[in-house]
């Protein structure tokens, strides 16, 4: 098999350019496709053309965990189930400004942010969208996507806090998430 | 359950996390032997320069771009060097991407042009190397070698 390698050097300039935190994600693209190809995970918006809302959303979630993407159609697909929301800003990392993108592994962080709703955290689910109400070529799909389970510390899930009994008006945050980024890999 | 990305990821890891992290053209060194560590170049360049046997061939103006508009899962060579003269005789079997278009000249110094490089195989258009030759990978020292094309896939990440 054949593998490709980053160099120590290489790797923290690729770490930072996959989050694009505090980073437009460009002109607008031809397809979910293109625009994935430069949309980093905590990419922000950038003026009116694509709102000044935020493209990255994420979410703190209750109710059955997906075991893939094929539900997860676009950013309205499970949104009866979201707890809390962090959010990047324009061209500022906005609730994510304790978060450390350019060393591997990164260390996903937040600010405190209030809970909407009441209920039993079970998943996150991470979005990346693609410009005002998350519109390319008119659809609402989502450029990037990550989900993980949610469970108290001690129970291996891939994100753990100290208690899953989230209640609406409370303040939370994302705390030392971390994500090892491949530097290599076989094709 | 381990935290899933969704398939996307692989365009953002070839345009966002290769493409752009190298030069519109770089530099691509061939070398014959075991492709080692990328760690193991950058901390024992001087067991890599252009002084070694194992040194083939060193081509510049190597541009490397993410085809269709990005919608691809790997980048492609899209601007090639001229044919270049191999600085040894051997059989290639690996090289470096450099993400700068340090010349020839650069190569031979006790100091590594930089430490932001890729490693990756070479073969020839049957194989899947990374940088590929026609018909072989065999240079011989003053004849001049072309690439043939070459591919940085995510498809299996």
């Amino acid at each position: 098999m054949a593998t490709i390698e980053m160099s120590p050097g290489f790797v923290n300039g690729y770490v930072t350019r996959m989050h694009s935190l505090s980073t437009f994600t460009g002109a607008p693209a031809s397809s979910i496709l293109s625009r994935a190809s430069t949309s980093g995970l905590l990419t922000s918006t950038f003026n009116s053309n694509y709102s000044n809302t935020s493209n990255t959303y994420f979410y703190i979630m209750k109710g059955t965990v997906p075991v893939n993407f094929s539900t997860l159609v676009n950013f309205n697909a499970r949104s009866a189930d979201v707890l809390i929301t962090y959010v990047t800003a324009s061209l500022a990392p906005g609730d994510f400004s304790p978060t450390i993108a350019n060393v591997n592994p990164s260390n996903i962080t937040t600010n405190y942010v209030n809970a909407t709703a009441t209920g039993t955290a079970t998943w996150f689910w991470w979005t990346q969208r693609a410009t005002v109400g998350g519109s390319v070529n008119g659809t609402d799909a989502l450029v990037q996507q990550v989900i993980g389970t949610v469970g108290i510390i001690g129970s291996g899930a891939d994100l753990e806090i100290p208690s899953v009994s989230i209640v609406s008006g409370s303040a939370y945050r994302v705390n030392n998430l971390r994500l090892s980024w491949p530097t290599s890999w076989v094709f | 359950m381990t935290i899933l990305f969704h398939s996307n990821i692989r365009n953002l890891m070839i345009g966002q996390g290769i493409v752009r992290g190298l030069a519109s053209t770089v530099a691509v060194t061939i070398y014959s032997g075991a492709q080692p560590s990328a760690a193991t170049i950058a901390s024992t360049w001087s067991s890599f320069n252009s002084g070694n046997a194992s040194f083939l061939a060193h081509f510049n103006g190597v541009g490397w771009t993410h085809p269709i508009d990005g919608t691809t899962t790997f980048a492609s060579i899209t601007t090639f060097p001229a044919p270049t003269p191999a600085v040894n005789t051997g059989t290639g079997a690996w090289c470096i991407v450099w993400t700068t278009n340090p010349l020839l000249a650069a190569m031979g110094t006790g100091t590594i042009p930089t430490t932001s490089f890729l490693v990756g195989p070479v073969t020839n258009l049957a194989g899947n190397g990374i940088v590929r030759f026609n018909p072989n990978t065999d240079f011989t020292i003053a004849v001049n070698a072309t690439i043939a094309d070459g591919t940085i896939s995510a498809s299996s990440t």
